[in-house]
């Protein structure tokens, strides 16, 4: 027991001589919080249209009224030159044009089928899908009220944003970012951290004293773990204070999940300075591992949209778990009877994880 | 001069004869590719919705299975209340839609519905393209089932420029590229030209009769080569394996890679120039280069959706341009006019990055 | 009683196909300075590391301090002192924390931690860099320190790999001095090195030849029987015979 505190003991303190090292523990994850919370948003809020107008009728004009009032559509260029309006679109000047050709309100007064031409820039095929869909709202709205003079049918008498009234996506991103922050910490710190001492021989030293393989182990990850958790609630302190996100579950079960979580990163980490010689792989191959986590996670899309088999790998790895229990305990006040399957699961990979390091571990050193 | 090629030789034998890391410059950009090309998907394709039918009547039946049949939702029904929250908490939909006991009367008499939509806001982006698609299907369900109204006269056809099957792909492929890239030329560099000054390899350099100049040039040749080879095997992957278009010049299209290749190659020398040690070179290349270069490019997220301040540091990140002229090459077959500044720009970040390095590397070893 | 502190018997470890060391005898007594000589990959390293309880013998016995080192060697650990060829110290950490790490590790208790690492500022002059980091001291200062931390617990035995190695010639005749009196306080002391001159500083030098114990006995000893005038004739004669 002693031993394993002077270890955690002498962790802490070549942790906190180090400035530089203290800079990237806790000064970084802190300010890409702040930024990068604040880089993700898929929301489509505005779309720049060019209105390409041939016609140029009172009822055309009434049409283009109607997306000036929307709040989501801006009128960037007002032309008639079909080419112009396609270099705007080629610039990124504008998302959308819409094109109306001459007889638009000849041929509606007339009661003959009229179409409206809309060029879409798809290079981003979501945001065009919903481009287009939100174009068609408001021509069909116009159409029911402005031609039939029919009021319109209200489709859906409420529709109610549950978790997050706001459709505030940052309250969506920050849990996630959290998450990463301590993978980072969990398994790249760790990984290295070991393999350094590997680099510069004081693991032979360590060897040859009585400190026993598991208590070198405890000592290393222990601290990790520690600064693990006080990141993450550091974290969830700014994330309230600063973006007001809400944190409705149990912050025990939450300090529950990310202590399990934890293991799993810091199993995988020593697993990882187990094969590799020097810190150079070590980062390498975190990195890699990280990359994969990171992306496979439904952190930046949702899994439910990835195909069949990154669906299956996304299951396969620890991390989406976290994730998940942790965006359903912080927004929806998730409990242990929702979120018990996902406890277990990554219960298990702690348990296997750690088993398979400890083994390796004994190993690398015969 | 002849010193010179020797020692590029040189350089480049202790890349080729560490075939570990060279296999990791090499595969870990084709794995990469390959996953994430498949996996990150940005539109919708299918959602989980439950719905709680309280009215169970003809009509009410067949808009449920008017939801089915769109393919875009999987319908679960739900009981009760409760048991449909339950639901949306633990993940498992992410929109209930409740239909009232008056359902049927109410949709014969226009106007008003007793239709009730709760959606999992937690992802903003997830419940509003829900909620735009469910009432898009439920203003076709109402012209067909009530109404009987002859078709609409107005009608949107829309053009998909660039990307007409709306293809995901588009979007992430020229990000992961510029992802990868900097990861290849940047991290790399960066953490062995540390590596070499730690061991102090590097120092010996110094001494020999080779100009500064030179001994950057042929530290970095090797790793443009390296590059290259990735810029060929990413290039040939984007063609085949996802089917990228190549709207415009091949040839403009290698110059580019090549142009961003040095920029990247060129901060990974100014970082490794800082860096004292491994450990910080890595921290700082991965929180400084990549996680930017992810967010901050526009590749996942639209830079247009960012506040000011953040657009502002967006302009400083060489993939943010390199990722726009990868789109207007290979989807938009613009002419070179339309991206020279971009081409500028990038020109202008290698240079000062080349001549802010130099300059570093010369006061350190005075 | 035994006063053999370390008894070697047919001891063989194979890499693979390769016996890097290849059926060895030999024994140490206690309070001798014993030196531990032989080319590089002659198998020295190996033999130590297999002594220290880090290998475990393909077949043959060892015993250190009394011990088994295949199936004790925790017990070993506990009584013996280690300094590595790599340098052993954490450079990250102060003098001090370096010195209470270390002694801590050995179960000494505060107060004995405070006594012993005051004698060893005292003696190494290092008073007042007591809170500075190792990195900051010149190679000689951090191997000598090293030294002192290895038998700050007082082990019956110490292991020192090429403790000089790249150090100036007076720190290294300090550094003797230092495992002189170490030896009189009857700390048995098992040193490999290069330098020639320090072969003639042990009691007993043993010299290694691809695996096997070329010769073994005092500096005088070898002299005599190789029937030359210095070490570096013996080691010579060994290298002839090898290559005939």
């Amino acid at each position: 027991m002693r031993n394993i505190f002077l270890l955690i003991s002498k962790e802490f303190k070549q942790i906190f001589r180090n400035r530089s090292m203290l800079a990237i523990i806790f000064a970084l994850p802190i300010i890409q919080l702040l930024v990068l919370s604040n880089a993700a948003d898929f929301e489509l809020k505005k779309v720049n249209i060019a209105w390409e107008d041939m016609d140029k009728s009172a009822l055309s004009t009434r049409l283009q009224d109607r997306f000036t009032a929307s709040n989501i559509f801006e009128l960037t260029s007002v032309s008639d030159s079909h080419q112009a309006n396609d270099t705007l679109l080629q610039d990124g000047g504008a998302d959308a044009v819409i094109s109306i050709t001459k007889g638009f309100e000849r041929d509606l007064v007339n009661r003959i089928p009229f179409t409206i031409q809309v060029r879409i820039n798809a290079v981003d095929g979501a945001a065009a899908g919903l481009i287009s869909a939100y174009i068609g709202r408001i021509v069909s709205s116009f159409y029911t009220s402005d031609l039939l003079k029919v009021e319109e049918r209200t489709n859906i008498s409420t529709s109610r944003y549950l978790f997050n009234p706001e459709l505030n996506y940052k309250t969506y991103m920050i849990p996630g970012i959290l998450v990463i922050l301590v993978t980072v910490i969990g398994l790249l710190l760790t990984s290295l951290n070991i393999a350094r001492e590997k680099e510069i021989g004081t693991i032979e030293q360590m060897n040859v004293s009585p400190i026993k393989k598991h208590q070198f182990i405890l000592g290393k990850l222990i601290p990790m773990l520690i600064i693990g958790i006080a990141e993450f609630w550091i974290g969830v302190l700014i994330s309230r204070s600063v973006f007001h996100i809400p944190f409705l579950g149990n912050p025990l079960l939450q300090l529950l999940f990310l202590v399990v979580y934890l293991w799993v990163m810091l199993g995988i980490g020593l697993l990882i300075s187990t094969k590799a010689q020097n810190q150079q792989q070590a980062m390498f191959i975190s990195f890699f591992v990280m990359m994969v986590f990171i992306f496979l996670s439904g952190l930046f899309s949702a899994v439910e949209n990835m195909p069949q088999w990154g669906q299956i790998l996304s299951k396969l790895i620890p991390i989406t778990y976290f994730i998940r229990s942790t965006r359903a305990l912080m927004l929806k006040g998730a409990g242990l009877s929702t979120l018990y399957i996902d406890l277990i699961i990554l219960s298990g990979y702690a348990l296997v994880i750690n088993l398979m390091a400890i083994l390796a571990y004994r190993k690398t050193s015969q | 001069m002849k010193n010179f090629l020797v020692f590029v030789h040189k350089e480049l034998l202790h890349i080729i004869r560490d075939p570990k890391s060279l296999m990791i410059m090499i595969l870990l950009p084709l794995i990469e590719i390959l996953l994430f090309g498949f996996v990150l998907r940005f539109e919708i394709n299918s959602a989980n919705i439950a719905v709680y039918d309280i009215a169970k009547q003809e009509l009410s039946t067949q808009l449920i299975h008017r939801l089915e049949g769109g393919k875009r939702f999987k319908i679960t029904v739900a009981n009760s209340m409760p048991e449909a929250e339950n639901l949306l908490i633990a993940g498992k939909v992410k929109a209930v839609l409740c239909i009232g006991e008056d359902f049927e009367q109410k949709a014969r008499e226009g106007r008003e519905s007793s239709l009730q939509l709760l959606l999992d806001a937690s992802d903003p982006n997830i419940a509003s393209t829900i909620e735009t698609y469910i009432s898009a299907t439920l203003a076709d369900f109402w012209a067909d089932s009530i109404v009987s109204a002859p078709a609409p006269l107005l009608k949107v056809e829309p053009l998909l420029y660039y990307n007409p099957l709306l293809k995901s792909v588009y979007v992430t492929i020229p990000g992961l590229i510029s992802v990868v890239l900097m990861l290849i030329c940047a991290l790399m560099t960066s953490i062995s030209l540390t590596r070499e000054n730690e061991t102090g390899t590097m120092k010996v350099l110094l001494i020999s009769p080779l100009k500064p100049l030179q001994i950057i040039i042929g530290k970095l040749v090797p790793y443009l080569m390296v590059s290259m080879v990735n810029v060929g095997i990413i290039l040939t992957l984007a063609f085949t394996v996802f089917q990228m278009p190549l709207a415009g010049s091949l040839i403009m299209l290698i110059l580019v890679s090549l142009l961003y290749s040095l920029c990247a190659l060129a901060l990974g020398f100014l970082i490794s120039t800082r860096a004292k040690t491994q450990q910080l070179a890595m921290m700082i290349s991965l929180a400084g280069l990549m996680l930017p270069t992810t967010m901050l490019s526009g590749m996942i997220y639209p830079i247009k959706n960012m506040p000011l301040w953040l657009q502002g540091i967006t302009m400083f990140m060489p993939a943010r341009w390199f990722v726009n002229i990868l789109k207007h090459i290979m989807l938009k077959a613009s002419p070179f006019s339309a991206y020279a500044d971009d081409v500028a720009i990038l020109l202008l970040m290698t240079a000062t990055l080349t001549l802010l390095s130099l300059k570093s590397f010369k006061i350190r070893f005075k | 009683m035994n006063d053999k502190i370390v008894e070697v018997n047919e001891l063989t470890r194979n890499f693979g196909e390769f016996a890097a060391v290849d059926n060895i005898t030999f024994e140490v007594t206690k309070g001798e300075i014993f030196g531990f000589l032989g080319a590089n990959g002659a198998g020295k390293t190996t033999a130590m590391r297999i002594l220290c309880g880090l290998l475990a013998p393909s077949s043959g016995t060892a015993t250190v301090c009394g011990y088994d080192v295949a199936s004790q060697s925790e017990q070993i650990k506990l009584n013996i002192g280690y300094m590595s060829q790599k340098f052993s110290l954490f450079n990250d950490l102060s003098v001090w924390d370096n010195i209470s790490f270390y002694a801590g590790i050995y179960r000494m208790s505060t107060a004995q931690i405070k006594q012993a690492g005051h004698q060893i500022l005292q003696e190494l002059e290092l008073g007042k860099y007591k809170h500075r980091l190792v990195s900051s001291l010149p190679l000689g200062w951090k191997q000598k320190l090293a030294f002192a931390i290895a038998i700050i617990h007082k082990p019956q035995l110490v292991f020192l790999d090429e403790p000089t190695g790249g150090v100036d010639p007076i720190t290294r005749r300090a550094f003797w001095d230092m495992i002189y009196r170490a030896a009189a306080e009857n700390i048995t002391v098992f040193v490999t090195t290069h330098y020639l001159d320090e072969a003639e500083y042990c009691d007993r030098i043993s010299i290694m030849v691809k695996g096997k114990i070329g010769a073994i006995g005092t500096p005088q000893e070898l002299k005599e029987q190789f029937r030359v005038q210095s070490i570096y004739d013996v080691i010579l004669a060994l290298a002839r015979g090898e290559e005939q």
